[in-house]
């Protein structure tokens, strides 16, 4: 983020961050909260051959590595 | 050919007869794209090779008399978050910009098995958030009815596509109203699917708990047809469902029980909006309909619930854009990996993403989870258990789809206010349910859409609803003039 970006997202997120603080009013003590379901159940979990293609995307590579960006 | 032959609907079984030949279609429709799309810019890319080849395949087998499938020869816009091998995929975003998807989404390969044939790929705000089109890295759409508006969003291109008569019926993606709002603003039938019922398996993930693939077209026999092709169980997709899909047949709507929100025409709502409303509501009457008010308390809560759920959920989602393995490629030579990354993601993406990826990711810390996070997901069943009770005694739910006509392009509002106009449509998607944008008449020129609620997998009724308004309401459909 530029400086000035910060500044002016200050502004801009502390207002939507009050506005998510409406849901304060609201009584939930006895509600559980919504988990998501599988309605399919999952398939198993079987090695199928990768798509070769999958790598075509692959910005910048070194054979058939992907290259990126040094950690240390 | 030099207008539309039919409703898209009937083309299908024109073509199988060879009555319409299918690369005449398709062409005309290429020479749609050409004439108006310099004006809307609904399409991000065309392939029209690729679509004609299809359609002289189609010819050719309908020609030997062999099954052309329940779709074929309709030419399909698709969104672009939605994978189309062959195409890219780019979300609107300029960090995915060239991205090539190694694989089509089930809903794309289901509708083109059908004989269904891909024109292009639509323009959407930047993964699918903002209720405009104008948050696209790649330039904004302009509404065909009046240039000078918003199409809505965030399938913006896919709606205004079916308008324009630039495609036969397209499809897009709704994790808060964005097949139903740009369905509102540009006058077409947009439905938003159950959630489960159409596998995502190809649709780029914005928001998994709340998002659902669907069809936009210029009537409700078409949004049928493309709807009944691509539903049903996925593998690939553990969360779709095999519930069996109830098939359209001609009931009318004698008798249906519908419930009118009250807070559907609460506060923020434009009176001249809520007027055609409750006019299409009066009609609905006369169509043998029961008409009747209720409530559900907490849907002034829904959007800062949705909001928070679909933030968190999008930062989550949105740190695989690392600019490493796909899409915008890292500066060579950046010294370590926090840099990279960073320059990457903030050359890459837009204002909206950053700001939600900010905030989602702020709800999700660890002290702040459960005063955002899980306080939304339990006013979320809130509203779930509210929504089941009200379909104890209503068959389905209305009120406006919008609570305004579209915006003038490049208004300025702060991101609040812009979020507001979701009022209405974010409840369908946290509780799951089936819900559906039917035009219902115009204000100052501008479309109004009505939206329509039904219980888990009922979207049968929805669409029965939408065809006895096309057929006996009257609302002009498209094209509009402004894009003829």
């Amino acid at each position: 983020l530029e400086k000035q970006d910060a500044e002016r997202l200050r502004g801009e997120l502390s207002s939507i961050l009050e506005y998510f603080a409406t849901l304060d009013q609201v009584d939930v003590h006895k509600v559980r909260p919504t988990k998501g379901d599988l309605a399919g159940g999952l398939r198993d979990d079987v090695v199928r051959p990768s798509v070769p293609e999958v790598l075509d995307g692959v910005p910048q590579k070194k054979g058939k590595y992907v290259r990126a960006p040094r950690v240390f | 050919l030099t207008r539309h032959p039919a409703s898209p609907h009937m083309i299908p079984s024109m073509v199988q007869s060879g009555e319409l030949s299918a690369e005449e279609y398709v062409s005309f429709l290429f020479e749609r794209i050409e004439q108006v799309d310099t004006k809307v810019h609904a399409y991000l890319q065309t392939d029209r090779d690729r679509a004609v080849a299809k359609a002289r395949e189609l010819d050719r087998r309908a020609k030997r008399g062999e099954k052309v499938g329940r779709l074929a020869g309709l030419g399909i816009a698709v969104k672009d978050n939605i994978c189309v091998k062959s195409f890219q995929a780019t979300c609107g975003s300029k960090i995915l910009a060239g991205f090539n998807p190694p694989y089509s989404a089930t809903a794309v390969l289901r509708a083109e098995t059908e004989g269904a044939i891909v024109l292009g790929k639509t323009n959407l705000d930047e993964f699918g958030m903002g209720n405009t089109t104008q948050n696209s890295g790649f330039g904004p759409t302009l509404n065909p009815w009046d240039f000078a508006r918003v199409p809505g969003g965030s399938s913006g291109g896919s709606a205004a596509a079916v308008t324009a008569g630039m495609a036969s019926a397209s499809l897009g993606s709704d994790t808060g109203g964005s097949i139903r709002c740009p369905a509102s603003f540009c006058s077409v039938v947009g439905l938003k699917p159950t959630y489960g019922r159409v596998s995502r398996y190809g649709l780029i993930a914005y928001a998994n708990s709340l998002e659902q693939i669907g069809p936009i077209g210029p009537d409700a026999e078409t949004v049928s047809l493309l709807f009944e092709s691509i539903a049903g169980h996925d593998p690939q997709d553990p969360t779709s469902s095999d519930v069996e899909v109830g098939t359209g047949h001609e009931t009318g709507i004698k008798g249906l029980r519908i419930g009118r929100v009250k807070e559907f025409f609460g506060a923020g709502a434009q009176p001249k909006v809520s007027e055609t409303v409750m006019d299409s509501c009066d009609r609905l009457e006369a169509s043998g309909a029961k008409v009747g008010e209720t409530s559900i308390a907490s849907l002034p809560h829904a959007l800062p619930v949705y909001y928070i759920i679909a933030m968190a959920e999008a930062s989550s989602n949105l740190s695989r854009y690392d600019g490493v393995r796909y899409g915008m490629p890292t500066e060579k030579g950046t010294a370590d990996w926090n840099a990279a990354f960073a320059r990457t993601r903030s050359d890459g993406f837009g204002e909206e993403v950053r700001r939600r990826i900010l905030l989602g990711t702020f709800i999700l810390t660890a002290g702040y989870y459960d005063a955002y996070y899980v306080r939304a997901q339990k006013v979320r069943a809130l509203l779930t258990q509210e929504f089941e009770l009200a379909f104890k005694s209503f068959d389905v739910l209305i009120g406006p789809t919008m609570p305004v006509v579209p915006p003038k392009l490049g208004e300025k509002v702060t991101p609040l206010e812009d979020y507001l106009i979701d009022v209405n449509t974010v409840a369908a998607n946290l509780t799951g349910l089936p819900a559906i944008s039917v035009p219902c008449g115009f204000v100052g020129g501008l479309p109004v859409g009505i939206q329509v609620i039904a219980p888990s997998f009922r979207e049968d009724v929805l669409l029965q609803v939408a065809r006895v308004m096309g057929k006996e309401h009257g609302v002009k459909l498209a094209p509009p003039a402004g894009a003829s």
